[in-house]
């Protein structure tokens, strides 16, 4: 029995590695998984209260007024770079960290980059009860349309899942991806209209943040969601063709130096 | 496939490791690989791939295939290649060069508790090692009481696995690896932390897994297990094939080498002189008939001292070779000097068929046991032999033996230690000599391998 080329023994072993993944960060804590509501939550707290100063109240042409109304977009933008940001810093470490599963015993080594990703979009899930609570309490409302938006997340995880392919690998060879990895996530960030909307830049800076895919997807989501506005879908088939393209490239790159893991683990 | 198509088939198999200074170096070398390897011929004569690392041959040209059901054994120093060989079979390495073929699911204790994490109780990590095993959650499920009664560890099973002892780990490892039902089962060494019953029940354990028809793979450094778990062997040495064949014969030669590495070692003293390397034949010995003379395939040493011949005899002195319990039984061992000798220590094993070490003694147990007692008139140990003397040695006993087939093994040392801390093997003979014993069912009868005299005393009763 196989789904999307994986095994059902491997599917049960991602998910066991996956649930222990999230609750290792969590053992022996005094609030245990509440750190995974709070964290974002205070981070949510001072971007509103900064950026909503800073635009003086404004989001694009938007006046918005309540401060709960921006934090409700920012959350968003905050939830799906989460998931990009939380998965490509701690890439990697994917295969460094379990050195026994690579010389010890025959293991699916392709489960491991798969499994930091799931716990980010685990993350990312659990911040939603917030963002729903946020959203019903804000001038948006709930929209129908934002039954859609685990469609517009699939590429998001491919793109996500590509560059983590790609860290996991180079990270078993050179030390320095992980310095690298953590200042790629935060060029990003930037790169990304997460705190501030992408047209209050000049056209040529709006482009280049446009041709990242993940510019193109939280935008999209987020006018989906707050504002039920659906998605340009030419722009989405754009975006996610590129997020196909990244995953392939890093799953092979991955699959093709995987033999030499052993070799220097 | 076919099912009489050998599971394992690993045919001229190298492995080269490079030692890399930096991980990426790895990298840069098997892109300059790929990159040559891809352009033209025209082009990729003149772009020659720079060479990363230092090369090390772990495994050069090692073929072996085991059939299903047998138990196969790996033996070889440390350093020989046999963790890498068996890390080649279990998958986590790839060969330079040759091919593995693996028919059949496998189970590898390669190291102990490696597939554990110490942070998660036994239980998580039950299922998390039978799924790395190849199983799904429900068929862990359906074998998890088995599992955990073999392992018998309480309730340890809910504690982290790091708080267990190497024992409970090895329980647990060993219990998860038999309990999934591998058809090709790798035991790297691992059982020695087990305690005695442990052991006992693990051996008991691959018994029965191979009689249902599992493939073991054993490698160990106690010669016995080897010698009792696996018909056939493979030695490894410097990464090479040195032996293969019936796990008797690969023992003997293992012990012949281990021998030879350590005489590299013996410095040589008292070389006063050194006889001419005549080539010392059974005609010296006086109470041996030729067909007692030893078999040289069965033996090593440096044969500065040789044994002509073993024979059993009776009380009468007769050759025997069948005795009852109580019997009195005598065993000659003839030794022929090559140069001037003293301190030797002339000595008997006696193994039973399933090549268990019943009993040993020697020369030096008896002088020891003299010494002690200060009764030292008449050492051998003290004794001074010229080149060329004979000696014969008589060791009597009264058997106490139970019903079976015996091997005699026979060896002459140089002892220059003597409380045994520093010998030199002349010549260790395999297979000296056999012997017999029977049972008179209706006169004298006990069970077991011995006879340990037993008395009944009783009380109580009408009269």
């Amino acid at each position: 029995m196989r789904f999307l080329g994986i095994t059902r023994n491997e599917w049960d072993l991602l998910r066991a590695l996956a649930l222990r993944d999230v609750r290792k960060r969590y053992t022996e804590t005094l609030i245990g998984a509440s750190w995974g509501l709070l964290v974002p939550l205070v981070m949510l707290a001072i971007y509103t209260v900064i950026f909503s100063e800073i635009f003086q109240a404004k989001w694009g042409g938007l006046t918005v007024a309540a401060k709960t109304d921006y934090a409700v977009i920012l959350f968003i933008g905050l939830i799906v770079y989460g998931i990009f940001a939380e998965s490509v810093a701690r890439a990697p470490s994917a295969i460094v960290s379990q050195p026994n599963l690579v010389t010890k015993v025959v293991f699916p080594l392709r489960l491991l980059p798969m499994v930091i990703v799931s716990t980010s979009l685990y993350n990312a899930v659990i911040s939603l009860v917030p963002l729903v609570l946020f959203l019903s309490f804000s001038s948006f409302g709930l929209h129908i349309e934002a039954l859609l938006a685990p469609i517009l997340l699939i590429p998001t995880i491919a793109l996500v899942l590509g560059f983590t392919f790609f860290f996991a690998s180079l990270g078993v060879f050179l030390r320095d991806v992980d310095q690298f990895a953590a200042l790629f996530a935060r060029v990003v960030q930037y790169l990304t209209p997460v705190l501030y909307p992408s047209d209050i830049f000049p056209e040529p800076i709006r482009s280049v943040m446009r041709a990242s895919p993940l510019a193109t997807q939280v935008e999209q989501l987020r006018s989906l969601i707050v504002f039920g506005r659906l998605p340009d879908w030419w722009e989405f088939g754009v975006s996610a063709l590129v997020s196909l393209l990244v995953f392939i490239l890093g799953y092979w790159w991955f699959q093709r130096t995987r033999r030499a893991f052993a070799d220097v683990i | 496939m076919s099912s009489n198509s050998p599971v394992i088939e690993i045919d001229s198999v190298s492995k080269v490791y490079r030692v890399y200074e930096k991980p990426s170096d790895r990298l840069r070398q098997m892109f300059g690989a790929g990159v040559s390897a891809s352009l033209p011929r025209r082009l990729s004569g003149r772009w020659q791939p720079r060479e990363f690392g230092k090369e090390f041959w772990a495994l050069q040209d090692v073929s072996l295939q085991v059939q299903r059901g047998e138990a196969f054994g790996i033996l070889g120093r440390n350093g020989a290649g046999k963790s890498t060989l068996l890390q080649l079979i279990a998958g986590t390495l790839r060969p330079t060069s040759g091919s593995v073929t693996i028919r059949g699911r496998i189970g590898a204790l390669l190291e102990l508790g490696s597939g554990f994490n110490p942070d998660f109780t036994g239980r998580e990590n039950v299922f998390m090692n039978g799924m790395i095993l190849g199983l799904t959650k429900s068929e862990v499920e359906s074998r998890f009481d088995d599992i955990a009664t073999f392992a018998d560890i309480g309730e340890f099973l809910d504690q982290p696995v790091k708080t267990y002892s190497s024992g409970m780990m090895l329980r647990l490892a060993f219990a998860v690896q038999t309990q999934t039902r591998p058809e090709i089962l790798i035991i790297d060494e691992a059982l020695a932390v087990g305690d005695a019953i442990f052991q006992k029940r693990c051996i008991a354990k691959l018994r029965s897994l191979v009689d249902e028809g599992c493939t073991l793979l054993f490698v160990s450094h106690d010669q016995e297990t080897i010698r009792t778990m696996t018909s056939r062997s493979l030695l490894l040495r410097d990464g090479r094939v040195s032996a293969q064949g019936p796990s008797s014969e690969v023992l003997l030669e293992y012990r012949r080498q281990q021998h030879a590495d350590e005489s590299d070692y013996f410095t040589r003293v008292s070389l006063s002189q050194v006889a001419g390397p005549e080539k010392a034949t059974g005609d010296g010995a006086m109470l041996i008939e030729p067909s007692a003379e030893v078999d040289l395939s069965n033996a090593f040493g440096d044969f500065d001292a040789h044994i002509v011949g073993v024979s059993v005899r009776d009380e009468e002195g007769k050759k025997a070779g069948y005795f009852l319990p109580g019997d009195r039984v005598r065993v000659i061992v003839a030794v022929k000097c090559n140069r001037n000798l003293r301190n030797l220590n002339v000595n008997l094993r006696l193994r039973n068929k399933e090549g268990v070490k019943l009993y040993s003694w020697g020369t030096l147990n008896q002088d020891i046991h003299r010494w002690a007692t200060g009764d030292a008139g008449s050492v051998f140990w003290d004794e001074s032999f010229a080149s060329g003397d004979l000696i014969e040695v008589e060791f009597m006993f009264d058997c106490a033996l139970g019903v079976g087939f015996y091997e005699v093994q026979a060896c002459v040392t140089e002892e220059r230690d003597r409380y045994y801390a520093d010998q030199r093997m002349l010549h260790w003979q395999d297979e000296a000599a056999f012997f017999q014993v029977g049972m008179l069912q209706r006169e004298y009868r006990f069970g077991g391998v011995v006879d340990l005299r037993m008395r009944a005393q009783w009380r109580g009763g009408s009269a």
